[in-house]
């Protein structure tokens, strides 16, 4: 979080965190390409020729003036491959809330588990109480025929409380449902 | 839990005044400052609004592989600035302290000795400002209350309802 008194801002960075291909970038370019293009900046990616992302997706995100301030979301993805491990700690640096972007098929299941590890472990190390931090869940390919029951999902991943979303982020389904409830999550805690 | 950064007018003033003079000394095209979680502080100069916020994200995250590089190249002390030198335009990035950076956008109208120097001495100046701010200030409580909440949920609403 970072408050700009004089220039009456708030500014607050959310992170897409999961697995390998669990459609973090793909939340990222919907939500791009369905705001009002007034309230958003440039999508920037730095991925690989094959587009997996090597370091992280941005884009910054703002909202009018409420009560005279102005609220400014900053969107982060972090690359889910292991061999970029190292920068998705960077990246979730100054966080104040993550959406987890789990990927629903089944044999997708032990990554999930390790990533949120990975996740709690980070966070931990950069200060946070990993259990604290404002949490949203997102069970997204659910269009994929094998994808296994979200309690499934749920009774591995979830924390009491955390928000819960069934998604098919190719097709924009349950995306922007997704970052409200982070939006609403991480501003309620201020 | 990480905490905030939390801006008075009197600081936000004093950096814009070290930003501004660095600025106009260094005929640069954009100066700012950032923390290095990406986050702009504050800018000077072209490429305003967004370009800058984006500048600042790719800057912090520049500097830090950086950083991870001098750590597996085993340098104690870690790279203290960074230099792109183009056809056309340069930046320069230096560390400000162990939490924030430096940017300074510029051309070949200006000298690369000139604008490192320059640099230090406004990394010192401005070091002095933010080590100030890391210790205390206003929280947005007594702003960001229920109706704050509620208002915001609605201006969500619209900013993805059709626009076109
Ligand atoms: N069937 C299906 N495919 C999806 C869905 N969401 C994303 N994909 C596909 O999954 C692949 C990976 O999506 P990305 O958004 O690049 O995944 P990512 O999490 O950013 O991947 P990394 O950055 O490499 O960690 C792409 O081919 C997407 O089209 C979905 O809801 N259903
Ligand atoms: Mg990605």
């Amino acid at each position: 979080m970072f408050i700009n008194w004089k220039l009456r801002e708030l500014n607050l960075k959310i992170v897409y965190y999961g697995p390998p291909l669990s459609g973090k970038t793909t939340n990222l370019v919907y939500i791009h390409s369905r705001v009002n293009p007034r309230l958003r900046g440039e999508l920037i990616s730095l991925k690989t020729k094959e587009d997996r992302t090597i370091y992280f997706d941005f884009m910054q995100m703002e909202m009018g003036r409420i009560k005279g301030f102005k609220p400014k979301f900053n969107l982060y993805t972090v690359p889910g491959q292991v061999i970029y491990v190292a920068s998705r700690k960077l990246v979730l640096q100054g966080a104040d809330g993550v959406i987890y972007v789990a990927d629903s098929q089944a044999d997708k299941l032990r990554a999930n588990i390790e990533t949120m590890r990975n996740l709690e472990e980070n966070l931990r190390e950069l200060g946070y109480n990993p259990f604290e931090i404002p949490l949203v869940l997102q069970f997204n390919k659910r269009d994929l025929p094998d994808a296994i029951p979200v309690e499934v999902l749920r009774s591995y991943l979830a924390r009491d409380g955390c928000p819960q979303f069934e998604a098919v982020a190719i097709r924009g389904q349950g995306v922007i449902d997704t970052l409200k409830a982070a939006i609403n999550l991480v501003v309620a805690r201020i | 839990m990480a905490s905030g950064l939390f801006l008075t007018d009197a600081q936000s003033a004093k950096i814009e005044r070290h930003l501004i003079h660095l600025h106009s000394r260094a005929q640069a095209i954009c100066t700012l400052l950032a923390d290095i979680s990406g986050q702009l502080i504050s800018a000077v100069g072209a490429a305003p609004g967004t370009d800058s916020v984006t500048l600042a994200a790719l800057a912090a995250s520049n500097m830090a592989a950086t950083a991870e590089m001098a750590r597996l190249a085993g340098e104690p002390d870690s790279f203290s600035y960074l230099f792109h030198e183009g056809k056309e335009r340069n930046i320069y990035i230096t560390a400000v302290g162990d939490t924030f950076l430096l940017v300074i956008l510029f051309d070949h109208s200006s000298q690369i000795g000139w604008v490192r120097l320059l640099a230090k001495k406004t990394a010192l100046e401005l070091l002095e400002v933010v080590d100030e701010i890391q210790e205390a200030g206003e929280s947005p409580g007594t702003v960001v209350d229920t109706d704050f909440g509620e208002t915001l949920a609605n201006q969500l609403d619209q900013a993805f309802e059709a626009w076109d």
